[in-house]
């Protein structure tokens, strides 16, 4: 993106939040509406991101297991990500590493893998069998990744899941929004949004539309625009190890993945401890324990980075997609899974800001506003 | 191997034998395993993971970990941290596995 | 139940060891950690193994620390060598220390803990500095005191007073040194002098660098003004090129030695969470440390070259008096004598840090040497060229921590120790801001290497 200018005249938009879903948003608007003045406002370099500590997959299984709306939105969005990877790549020019090659979780227990099943069967209902999927028994588990250890009973495959590499998807979509004309200015934080008589002033920038995509601070920033977003920090912690040779693990997993460098992550561990995003060593031994117990020949592999982040937790953990019903143009976008829906945010999220989608479309992403969290 | 770099002063001093790459070679006992590579004569000990160009040690203190090897099977060693001792079994990576 | 020590030492320099003989005298059950096989820290390594003719090659001011080691083998604490710290955190206790020692992960337990764990070379990135056939100074050092290895010829190259006593020391065994290359800006002599009157309070230390110096002038081949150092050779190094006044000069060689000066090893402080600061002098962050080692974490000390680069004498000193404090929490409590003792080393520590100030601005480094060429290895783990990070920096991106998302320079083995600071030098002059308001790389565990294995079979003391 161009270093912004000209902080006078106003935008059209301005995307409060440089991470996935404020980079996904200014893609797809920018390239719906390519005459569009839009502005993206990012904070500092020590700022809590969890765009920069995600998993990288792009996760269809289990995904809405409460929330029927969600399922289908995760299921279009990883059915949108395919044509979305070919383009963001074409355009900036970053291989961003995504593969649809399907994704195994594992259970290392009879009731583990009962829990799958009955998971799996509750998506499948809720997107009318349009979510594909089989359940593994410890042998069917073991021709798809041999070397499993003995704890694992099964797993669940399904062949719409996939990964990427998530550093270089914020990446490209930084440079693809560069390249398409959005501007950007880093260190950059909004402490407070002006409501003007015909659009906003966030940090001394006017435009007629804004979106927050502050992550965890939308919940102050949503409030001064009259809109509930409620949303806590859930920590998450990953380990990396050091490159091991290429289609050691050839299906995605949430509990371990290997990136195309060769690096292998593993993790998923879920606390509530507030702003603290420290490593700490229970969860790292918890980690490699679990990682060692699935797949023993990891144990030998060294631990070259260990990373942990905040997700951007909503009360029932699916998206908030919000109109300010009190200032027109204003809009709050809430979510943890910014890279499994950022062909959903670039695609159909961003046609929704713009008023320009169908009616059932429409019905869908509304479906994820804040009423359900009415008292 | 290079041409010998370095010389030792310690001429008189207790030799220690090690295996270098399943080679048997005597250096002065109390040498770090990466003080003990260079007086065998040895300045590359690995090829980069990245761009699989030679490297060698570079601050032999513990803080560039250019200096990794297998020490009696034990991957990622700092060679500089370690004393050889009798019969240790050094593994670089000039060929094969990274360490 | 584990083990819990009233003092946890992390490095057995001179200012571990100060600290841990100061709090073991006074009854505190303390533990040392040390990475190497022997006590001593880089100044005085290998001290109690040294042979004579190391001893004569090396010099005095290397075996004035006899008497300390000396005293620190007879201190009446543990000491655990080789053991690899990989991580701390904080705890209700106060804190947890990991280390891996002899294969097997173990968490130690300690109410108080003091980071002694000293400095390293600040990282000179010049083109070609990961080629074979270059080391630091510091590793020349290294390999004369622990090995007795010297080399036949050598090219030194850089600024400050190690470079200068490597050279002596180097000709005082015979090695032929075919050119120190000076990179110490001429203007610095000039911006150096207000600091004279810092300098002459330690009147022997300034005599002994100024003969040092002159020494090396006379009877080395000693080049002065050099920028532009480049090294030559495609697999290893086989010359090195350099411009003075303009003029670009060749030389023939197999072997360079870098240097230019020190800075404090911060990662264990920055993984607690220690608040640090940009030193203009010493161009480095540091911990912001109170002069008896207090930092902004309670519980948590840290002296030596670890906190600030002072050397040797200031680091024992500055590790008494922490060791001393710590055991008496707070000043307060402590007898008419001990009370004199502190007040003296608090003195001294601050006179030589002041002092310091002589070296730091005569040697701090040349303007070029942050600036290096685009295809300059920046990050050496990752292969990250200077031109790359240039790139992603001038075009608005937050700091050195979302450059490292993009570049993964920083993602390393030696986790941004040799990188981070000429990343934020970098980011500073893309984005022409001053370098003290780039904040510095996040630090994570794995501080050292451990496998998944070792990791999940963590056992605790």
């Amino acid at each position: 993106m161009s270093p912004a200018n000209n902080k006078l005249s106003p935008y059209d938009w301005i995307i409060v939040g440089g991470g996935l879903v404020g980079a996904s948003i200014a893609y797809g608007l920018i390239q719906k509406q390519p005459q569009l003045r839009i502005l993206v406002l990012d904070g500092g370099d020590t700022d809590h991101r969890a765009s920069v500590g995600n998993f990288g997959l792009i996760w269809v299984q289990g995904k809405g297991n409460d929330f029927p709306a969600y399922a289908n939105w995760s299921l279009q969005g990883a059915d949108l990500w395919p044509e979305f990877a070919r383009q963001l790549s074409h355009k900036s020019q970053i291989d961003i590493a995504y593969q649809r090659q399907g994704g195994l979780e594992f259970a290392l227990s009879q009731h583990q893998l009962s829990v799958l099943r009955e998971e799996m069967a509750t998506m499948s209902r809720h997107t009318q069998g349009r979510f594909q999927y089989t359940l593994l028994d410890r042998n069917a588990a073991l021709a798809l990744q041999p070397g499993l250890g003995e704890a694992v009973v099964g797993a669940a495959y399904s062949p719409q899941d996939g990964q990427v590499n998530p550093l270089y998807l914020l990446s490209a979509l930084h440079k693809a929004n560069r390249l398409l004309g959005v501007e950007y200015q880093s260190r950059c934080p909004v402490e407070h949004i002006e409501v003007l008589e015909h659009g906003f002033n966030a940090a001394g920038s006017l435009a007629k539309h804004i979106v927050l995509c502050a992550g965890l601070d939308n919940q102050r920033l949503g409030k001064q625009l009259a809109m509930h977003l409620p949303v806590t920090p859930v920590k998450g912690q990953i380990l990396i190890t050091e490159r091991a040779e290429a289609g050691k693990l050839p299906y995605a997993s949430p509990q371990m993945r290997q990136t195309a460098e060769g690096t292998i992550q593993i993790g998923g561990s879920h606390e509530h401890k507030g702003l603290d995003n420290r490593s700490s060593l229970d969860i790292m031994q918890t980690i490699a324990n679990d990682a060692v117990t699935i797949m023993p020949e990891l144990a030998k592999l060294h631990l070259v980075r260990s990373w942990s982040a905040l997700r951007v937790m909503s009360p029932d953990g699916a998206p908030i997609y919000q109109r300010s019903t009190k200032y027109q143009g204003a809009f709050g976008v809430c979510c943890h899974s910014g890279v499994s829906l950022a062909a959903a945010h670039a695609g159909l999220l961003s046609s929704w800001l713009l008023n320009t989608l169908d009616r059932d479309q429409k019905i869908l992403i509304e479906a994820m506003n804040n009423d359900r969290f009415a008292v | 191997m290079t041409d010998l770099l370095f010389s030792c002063l310690l001429k008189d001093s207790p030799m220690c034998p090690i295996t270098v790459n399943g080679v048997e070679h005597q250096v002065p006992a109390r040498l770090s395993v990466a003080a003990a590579l260079l007086y065998l004569g040895n300045l590359a000990i690995r090829k980069h993971p990245v761009s699989s160009e030679a490297r060698a040690p570079f601050c032999y203190m513990g803080v560039c970990f250019e200096c990794l090897v297998i020490i009696d099977g034990q991957h990622k060693q700092r060679a500089c941290l370690r004393e050889v001792m009798p019969h240790m079994c050094i593994e670089t990576a000039m060929v094969g596995v990274n360490p | 139940m584990s083990k819990v020590y009233d003092y946890l030492v992390i490095g057995a320099g001179p200012a571990g060891m100060a600290a841990a003989i100061e709090a073991s005298n006074a009854g505190l059950c303390v533990l040392v950690l040390d990475q190497a096989e022997n006590a001593g820290g880089q100044i005085y390594r290998n001290l109690g193994q040294v042979g004579i003719q190391q001893a004569r090659v090396l010099g005095p001011d290397y075996l004035v620390g006899k008497p300390l080691l000396a005293e620190f083998m007879a201190a009446n604490c543990d000491y655990q060598p080789m053991a690899q710290l990989w991580h701390i955190e904080a705890h209700e206790k106060g804190f947890l220390v990991v280390a891996l020692v002899h294969g097997e992960s173990i968490t130690y337990v300690t109410s108080h803990l003091l980071l002694a764990n000293g400095a390293m070379e600040r990282p000179m990135a010049i083109p070609g500095w990961h080629k074979p056939g270059v080391m630091t100074a510091g590793a020349g050092q290294i390999l004369l005191k622990t090995a007795a290895l010297l080399p036949k010829q050598v090219v030194l190259a850089g600024s400050g007073p190690l470079l200068l006593l490597l050279a002596q020391q180097y000709r005082a065994a015979g090695v032929i040194i075919t050119a120190l290359l000076d990179t110490t800006p001429k203007s610095n002599y000039w911006y150096a002098t207000p600091w004279l009157m810092a300098g002459l309070t330690t009147p022997k230390q300034l005599l002994k660098g100024l003969w040092l110096t002159l020494v090396q002038r006379i009877k080395t081949p000693y080049i002065t003004g050099v920028s532009g150092i480049e090294v030559l050779g495609e697999e290893c190094v086989t010359g090195v090129s350099y411009t003075v006044a303009g003029k670009v000069y060749d030389i023939d060689c197999n072997l360079i030695m870098l240097h230019q000066g020190l800075i404090p090893e911060t990662q264990m402080g920055q993984l607690l969470g220690c608040t640090q600061v940009w030193s203009e002098n010493q161009q480095c962050w540091q911990a912001r440390v109170a002069v008896a080692g207090q930092t902004s974490v309670p519980g948590l000390q840290i002296a030596g070259d670890a906190g600030t680069i002072g050397g040797a004498y200031v680091a024992q000193f500055n590790g008494r008096l922490a060791g001393i404090v710590r055991a008496n929490s707070g000043v307060a409590t402590l007898s008419l004598q001990k009370r004199l003792l502190t007040l003296w080393l608090c003195l001294r520590v601050k006179q030589l840090h002041w002092a310091r100030g002589l070296v730091d601005r005569l040697y701090r480094p040349a303007d070029w040497l942050s600036e290096p060429s685009s295809d300059t290895i920046i990050c050496r783990c990752e292969q990250v060229t200077a031109g790359a990070v240039t790139a992603i920096a001038s075009r608005g991106c937050a700091g050195v921590n979302q450059l490292k998302a993009y570049t993964r320079a920083g993602m390393g083995a030696c986790q941004g120790r040799q990188c981070g600071l000429n990343l934020a030098y970098l980011v500073a002059h893309a984005q022409q801001r001053p370098v003290s308001k780039v904040e510095p790389l996040t630090v994570r565990p794995p501080l050292s290497p451990i496998n998944l294995g070792q990791l999940s079979r963590q056992t605790e003391l």
